[in-house]
């Protein structure tokens, strides 16, 4: 007998780093990390799922510009390169550890793992991840939705109401030029509602969306279910909130599967461990280390020599952790059933990018959690958000509160005094651009004037993204967000100071466009506010 | 064609059978979006293409990127006063502001004589709607004009209230009678009071320790809580 459902959501966003004028670029690797690690496992999972004719039920949220990038020409050639080197390191490594048995186990697990992404990327899937996505949304048991066009934080976007309507529409847009058809969820970027929200939403088509846990419980009216069922917001877009228990167990540092001592350590990597000259084809410019992938050992407690990892025993333990998790909702469910007047929806979701590059073994966990939630023993049934909503279509009437997901649970992260200075210089360039488009309204443009204004908006929203306040907080890549946020405002700049003063250099603008070629469907024209 | 027009009449034939089935808009909305997933046509994503054959190499493309960089970097404007408030959380708002040439000179003659300090007010008022008027609840926050931001700790009477409220700025000189003289208002900003009786459990995603965020608060912020 069903007592509850569980909903499981990844979302998956990478920001949009593309750089054809150089041969080689540093953070593309950030795309590169997460096919090898995240998106092919999870696909793998899926086909083992299909196979095995598990009646699942996932949702996965895929940003614009991650859909961008895995449908993009020049990073799937370079994605490619990118793997062949690393099938050749392990290769070398499979050589240099041929008189240490353990290592040399691990260095041929590494190959296989390389030479399976390889294959699969290639020859299976044609490099065509956001196909193979889509063949398994046609099975019915994936829901794919998507975020923002930029993953622009909309809660301080917000200055203006067009800033924000735009990510929103862009977002949705960028998902049906890719997918076919419009998703009926959405992602808000960072789980950032501010009440008022939900209008541009419905307007936009969306039925629901996420937020974090207190947005349900510090909603206008106290809710019934806590956040065991979503909130109508008055409009008929459904609210669903993020389970806190559930969240802990995987996030949580000091409590979270992740850190158990079988894992594989993410800290301890062969680019940071061997000699700089053996390195130097597979590194940074031959000279500076980063992470390779190839990594020998698991998460060993304080300060003991690292362990070796055992891939074995780290996938056993995968499997203990999912009883632990179905073990833990089922009490939960139990516990929630007596009080609440309607079966329970716990909603768990995840940054995609968790499960395989920070937790390496993460995509097993998951398989063994679809897999134990779909046995038919089961008293939880694994659901999607519309699937709820066609079960319980009239939810309780209430608004969320202004909330996030990052630390403290509202804003703070996004503007603090190591990003803060970013607002004034976007709301300026959104501004900007409002107006401009609202005198060229009703105008005749020639096409090179369209294009001009079409790139700056790429440009305004490639800055917009919540990535790099993120960065700049968090303290790694520190000087690449800068400089991307300033790069995307130049460019924004440029194209507005040509198109004013009617100085157009289509040269400089056809390079804009091969920099920065996403959305090649947007059009300015949409940039206004809407009368109220 | 006898054999179109036999189909054509078990068509019609079927439908008319089916017409006497009752839908609720429900369904029909899931129907509609089932039809809509499985049957979408299948489009193939283009790239953006320029329409110039014009043709680059990397090092073009570098030296128009630098170029850019270089002659557009982002600066701020001075020919127009601006306020705007962002929310950080129920209990702090993020203020910046740019105030002409113009005044910040005034201001700078004002500032020598110690007459008239620049001033942030911020008004909290229950409607988005409703102007500003003498009956809103207003504290002031003094401010250095040339920092051009500032955080701003909400007095615990307003962040406490339970109640959605809209916040206004107006950023200018204040006399003796705590009259303003406006630069620059700012936009509305809506945010709902913490409500500290459901005393919610605030998880972030990482399960990281809390960081905080030591925005420099000096000259210390809150002059007055009024309701005039």
């Amino acid at each position: 007998m069903i007592k509850g459902y569980l909903n499981i959501v990844l979302h998956a966003h990478l920001p949009y780093v593309r750089h054809p004028e150089h041969e080689r670029f540093f953070e593309e690797n950030w795309l590169f990390e997460a096919i090898t690690e995240c998106y092919l496992p999870l696909l793998g999972v899926l086909e083992r799922l299909q196979k095995d004719k598990v009646n699942y039920r996932l949702t996965l949220s895929l940003s614009p510009p991650l859909m961008s990038m895995l449908s993009d020409e020049l990073l799937q050639s370079r994605y490619l390169e990118h793997l062949k080197g690393l099938l050749e390191l392990a290769e070398k490594e499979i050589a240099r550890t041929q008189n240490q048995p353990e290592l040399n186990l691990l260095a041929q697990f590494y190959q296989n793992f390389f030479a399976h992404a390889l294959d699969t990327y290639q020859n299976q899937y044609q490099c065509d991840l956001l196909r193979a996505f889509k063949q398994h949304h046609a099975t019915g048991q994936l829901e794919l939705i998507t975020t923002a066009a930029t993953h622009g934080f909309l809660p301080l976007l917000n200055v203006s109401e067009t800033a924000v309507r735009n990510q929103i529409k862009i977002g949705i847009d960028s998902f049906a030029n890719h997918f076919g058809y419009p998703p009926t969820g959405f992602w808000l970027p960072e789980c950032g509602y501010y009440p008022g929200l939900e209008h541009i939403l419905a307007d936009a088509g969306i039925t629901y969306f996420f937020v974090e846990s207190h947005g349900i419980l510090d909603a206008s009216e106290l809710p019934k279910n806590g956040v065991y069922a979503p909130l109508n917001c008055g409009n008929g877009v459904a609210a669903f909130g993020r389970d806190p228990e559930a969240s802990q167990q995987v996030w949580s540092a000091e409590m979270g599967y992740p850190g158990d001592f079988d894992y594989r350590e993410y800290y301890s990597d062969i680019g940071f461990e061997l000699d700089l000259d053996y390195l130097a084809p597979y590194i940074l410019d031959g000279q500076t280390r980063i992470n390779t992938g190839i990594k020998y050992h698991r998460i060993t407690g304080g300060n003991q020599a690292k362990a070796l990892y055992q891939p074995e025993n780290a996938r056993a333990k995968t499997y203990q952790h999912a009883q632990d998790f179905i073990a833990k909702r089922q009490q939960q469910i139990a516990t929630l059933n007596a009080p609440l007047n309607q079966a329970p929806i716990i909603v768990a979701p995840y940054d995609a990018e968790l499960f395989g590059h920070w937790w390496f073994e993460g995509p097993h966990w998951l398989e063994a959690v679809l897999r134990l939630a779909s046995a038919p023993e089961s008293t939880i049934q694994l659901s999607t958000c519309s699937d709820y909503l066609k079960q319980q279509p009239n939810p309780q009437v209430a608004l969320p509160a202004a909330s996030t997901w990052g630390d403290q649970g509202y804003s703070s992260y996004w503007i603090n005094d190591s990003n803060a200075w970013i607002y004034p210089l976007l709301h300026k360039a959104e501004l900007e651009l409002e107006k401009l488009v609202a005198d060229v309204r009703g105008l005749a443009l020639d096409p090179l004037q369209s294009r001009l204004i079409n790139q700056a908006l790429r440009s305004l929203l490639l800055a917009q993204a919540s990535d790099w306040p993120f960065i700049m907080k968090s303290g790694t890549s520190i000087e690449y967000a800068q400089k991307s946020i300033t790069d995307h405002l130049a460019r924004f700049n440029y194209c507005h100071d040509s198109i004013r003063k009617n100085k157009i250099n289509e040269r400089y603008l056809t390079a804009l466009e091969i920099m920065d070629n996403i959305f090649p469907d947007l059009d300015f024209r949409d940039y206004f506010p809407l009368k109220k | 064609m006898r054999l179109d027009n036999e189909l054509s009449m078990i068509t019609v034939s079927h439908l008319k059978q089916h017409a006497k089935v009752t839908l609720s808009q429900q369904e029909l909305r899931a129907i509609s979006d089932q039809i809509n997933q499985d049957f979408a046509p299948n489009i193939a994503f283009k790239a953006l293409q320029p329409a110039s054959t014009t043709r680059l190499s990397s090092k073009e493309l570098r030296d128009i990127s630098a170029e850019i960089s270089r002659e557009f970097a982002p600066a701020h404007s001075t020919e127009v006063a601006e306020l705007v408030l962002l929310p950080i959380d129920p209990t702090h708002l993020y203020a910046y502001w740019q105030l002409t040439d113009t005044q910040m000179t005034r201001l700078s003659e004002n500032t020598a004589e110690d007459k008239t300090p620049v001033t942030l007010r911020i008004y909290s008022k229950p409607s988005e709607s409703l102007e500003l008027n003498p009956h809103n609840v207003w504290f002031d926050v003094a401010i250095h004009a040339e920092q051009s931001h500032q955080a701003v700790q909400l007095p615990d009477a307003i962040a406490t209230s339970n109640a959605a409220i809209f916040y206004t700025g107006v950023i200018g000189e204040r006399d003796a009678e705590d009259h303003m003289t406006p630069f620059a208002q700012s936009n509305t900003l809506h945010y709902a009071g913490d409500n500290p009786n459901r005393q919610t459990q605030k998880t972030n995603k990482t399960g990281l320790s809390s960081v905080q965020y030591l925005f420099n608060q000096t000259p210390s912020p809150i002059i007055s809580v009024t309701s005039l």
